[in-house]
């Protein structure tokens, strides 16, 4: 039986190539052996206007996007 | 981010792939359930009042792009491939959806149900794909599209993506930060 498996290796501070600048969120994170802790408010939900996330699903709605 | 095109495989799907003319539903609110009129005939009408087992519920498709989100693993060992809808960013911008802020704040990857998807050689524009609005199909029809994937995410793609689904699903803490 065959397998194909994620990527290999820990990730360490990759670059984004692709902006030009250090991805915000992956610098500095390490795989450690004991693992992640999780917190359910870590992040800003509140990036994107409440407005503009409404606006953003009426239009998939009206499948104006696709 | 991605695998230079020559080296693209259209053998088998990995997670990131991006597919290209994939059936997206949408689904109108309220849902709409329909009955059937006819014994074993086509002809389907609207129904009103409140859901049972064996409703048929209508749901609108259309063709559209779409990222594989399940793991590559996965892909060959389950049932069913988990993706997620993708849309252009400049289509938002034009129809004036998301505003200038906005946009940044999503190539920074801050969005963090909003996963980036930089432009690359005329195949992709700057997009998103919309964790929101993912779905499942059955694995037998999604490795029908195996020839329609434009792009395939590389290693520090996949990094991302793997620390974007993290965080939409649970929310790990940097202790180093």
């Amino acid at each position: 039986m065959s397998h194909i498996y994620q990527s290999t290796g820990a990730p360490s501070e990759p670059e984004d190539t692709s902006t030009g600048k250090e991805h915000p969120t992956l610098k500095n994170v390490q795989f450690r052996k004991e693992g992640y802790r999780f917190s359910t408010h870590e992040v800003d939900v509140d990036v994107v206007p409440k407005e503009e996330e409404k606006k953003f699903y009426e239009k998939v709605r009206e499948t104006s996007l696709l | 981010m991605y695998v230079p095109q020559e080296e693209i495989t259209r053998e088998t799907l990995f997670q990131g792939d991006v597919i290209d003319g994939f059936p997206v539903f949408i689904f109108k609110t309220p849902l709409t359930q329909v009955a059937r009129t006819t014994e074993g005939g086509t002809t389907f009408e609207i129904q009103q009042g409140a859901m049972n087992d064996s409703s048929l519920l209508l749901t609108e498709s259309k063709l559209g792009r779409v990222m594989i989100l399940s793991q590559t693993c996965d892909i060959e060992h389950r049932e069913n491939i988990i993706v997620a809808p993708v849309y252009e960013i400049e289509a938002l911008k034009d129809q004036g959806v998301l505003n200038t802020d906005t946009i940044k704040n999503i190539k920074k990857r801050k969005v963090y149900y909003w996963f980036y998807l930089p432009s690359y050689g005329g195949i992709i524009n700057d997009s998103i794909a919309d964790f929101q609005g993912m779905f499942y199909l059955p694995k037998e029809h999604v490795i029908q599209y195996v020839t329609s994937k434009i792009v395939t995410i590389n290693d520090l793609g996949r990094h991302h993506l793997g620390w974007a689904l993290s965080n939409f699903f649970g929310r790990p803490v940097d202790e180093s930060a």
